[in-house]
């Protein structure tokens, strides 16, 4: 586990820490926070307050990644994450990303907790669970709708940001695919937090889901990047928990390096485009496909293999 | 050893699991009674349903800039909100010029019976919330009016973006799918 410690914290470093700067450009009067802590912010937090929040989180990803005292220093994260999510949240839509942010404060207290993994599981279930009780009800499953295909055009037309493969599903795929897409997605679902109790169904459900958030990023163009690595947890903790070789010291001082390099280019030259105006396409479109695609795939994969040779009970 | 062999066996254990269960149900039974908390273990559940016997039902924002009761020009959503990063400027718009009522079509086509009826007792316990606990009620606010901070930043964004115009007012018109008349709309004086 301490090397998915490792390589969790590189990940945040890397692609995860949310940066809210851009918070603090917008008036107080949009400020309309979830019923929650978030409601003890009075207001817009102020540019100092949004940046010392970035660079605590990036400091925190680096002493999870260091290794010394990482119960807290997972809990530290995972508090900092919230805040920062709770942020971007603080405008009409909550970003569900529970699970991602839990992450580092579950990875922190594995080892001292064995039951852990198994509650962490029950609530991505019964997230999935509470995706499909009011899909269910709205109408997914009458024969007359097409739920998913409205929300391809809506991608397509509205949002402004249609995903590689929207135009071509719209286009292409027949009304009875569509259909059945609505009733599989409500079908796995709903059956997640059924399935998660034994090896096999939970192997199977688990690469059912990873295929589902790959197939909702090309079409849909909503990303789950952070759920990917939600996945990789649960088959390191259930089914290969001394998959990962242990990593040498010196090699964790290596990524320590690289990784704050890059958070640093990412931080300071992407938001500003000075990546895309010398012609490198920097953007976390790419950045979303590649974890998404490779991370996704590789997951399915060796969830498929647990399936085979499933841990007994 | 793995995770497996912690799945609860005994009794203490159980009634561990069916307490934390017992929590993540009462989140969810508050998302759905009032409104969404945050954090919490719900995933977006898209229950809305746009498309009906080859109808796809949406509401499209237009961002009008009037220039001495005349249309000047355009704004996109994706434009006003350029600098945001990880929300949807759409969602933006909506939770801040927004009356709060779908258009007719939209809100006839959508849902079962059930449905409406969950919507509607929602609506109902939000007011009552918002009445009973004033600081909830800024986080329901969707009932088009604009705070003074909101103008001021509204126009300033538009004078950077199109520096030429001199807005008089900006409106945020919602239209259903094809159609030419908008089923809602907020103006925004000058500040």
């Amino acid at each position: 586990m301490s090397t998915f410690r490792i390589l969790l914290a590189a990940f945040i470093l890397l692609f995860a820490v949310p940066d809210v700067r851009w918070v603090s450009t917008l008036p107080d009067g949009m400020f309309t926070p979830p019923l929650g802590p978030m409601m003890l912010f009075s207001g817009v937090p102020s540019l100092a307050w949004t940046s010392m929040l970035l660079w605590a989180t990036y400091a925190c990803a680096v002493w999870l990644l260091w290794g010394k005292g990482v119960r807290w220093s997972g809990l530290a994260l995972s508090a900092l994450l919230a805040l920062g999510f709770g942020l971007e949240s603080s405008f009409g839509k909550i970003n569900h990303t529970t699970p991602f942010m839990l992450l580092p404060a579950v990875v922190g207290w594995h080892g001292a907790w064995r039951r852990l993994p198994v509650y962490y599981v029950l609530v991505i279930a019964f997230q999935f669970f509470t995706a499909a009780m009011p899909k269910i009800v709205g109408g997914w499953l009458q024969p007359q709708t097409h739920a998913a295909y409205g929300y391809a055009v809506e991608t397509l037309t509205i949002q402004g940001s249609p995903a590689l493969l929207t135009q071509w599903v719209v286009s292409y795929v027949p009304r009875w695919m569509w259909e059945l897409a609505d009733v599989i997605t409500v079908a796995f679902e709903s059956l997640f937090i059924v399935a998660m109790w034994r090896p096999r169904s939970l192997a199977t459900v688990c690469a059912v889901a990873l295929c589902f958030h790959i197939g909702v990023w090309y079409t849909l163009h909503i990303p789950a990047t952070g759920y990917i690595v939600c996945y990789a947890y649960i088959w390191i903790a259930f089914f290969a928990p001394h998959a990962l070789p242990i990593v040498a010291p010196q090699r964790v001082m290596l990524f320590v390096l690289v990784a704050a390099l890059y958070a640093g280019i990412r931080a300071y030259l992407s938001p500003t485009g000075v990546l895309e105006t010398i012609g490198i396409p920097f953007t976390e479109e790419i950045e979303n496909s590649v974890v998404i695609t490779v991370g996704g795939g590789l997951l399915v994969w060796l969830f498929y293999r647990s399936l085979h040779s499933p841990p007994g009970r | 050893m793995t995770a497996f062999a912690s799945i609860p066996r005994t009794r203490r254990e159980r009634l561990r699991m069916a307490g934390f269960l017992f929590v993540l149900v009462c989140g969810f039974a508050c998302t759905y009674v009032m409104m969404e908390p945050y954090p919490s273990p719900i995933l977006p559940g898209f229950a809305r349903v746009p498309h009906e016997q080859d109808t796809v039902n949406m509401e499209e924002p237009r961002i009008v800039i009037m220039q001495d009761d005349h249309a000047g020009a355009t704004i996109s959503a994706q434009e006003l909100f350029a600098n945001t990063d990880n929300v949807n400027p759409i969602e933006l718009l909506r939770t801040t010029f927004y009356h709060g009522q779908k258009s007719p079509v939209i809100a006839a086509a959508e849902g079962t019976g059930l449905y409406h009826s969950l919507k509607a007792f929602r609506r109902s316990t939000r007011t009552w919330f918002a009445n009973a606990v004033p600081s909830i009620a800024r986080s329901l606010r969707r009932n088009g009016s604009v705070p003074a901070s909101t103008q001021r930043w509204l126009f300033a964004r538009v004078a950077t973006l199109r520096p030429a115009l001199h807005a008089s007012t900006v409106r945020i018109e919602w239209y259903e799918t094809d159609a030419t008349v908008p089923f809602d709309v907020v103006e925004v004086g000058a500040p």
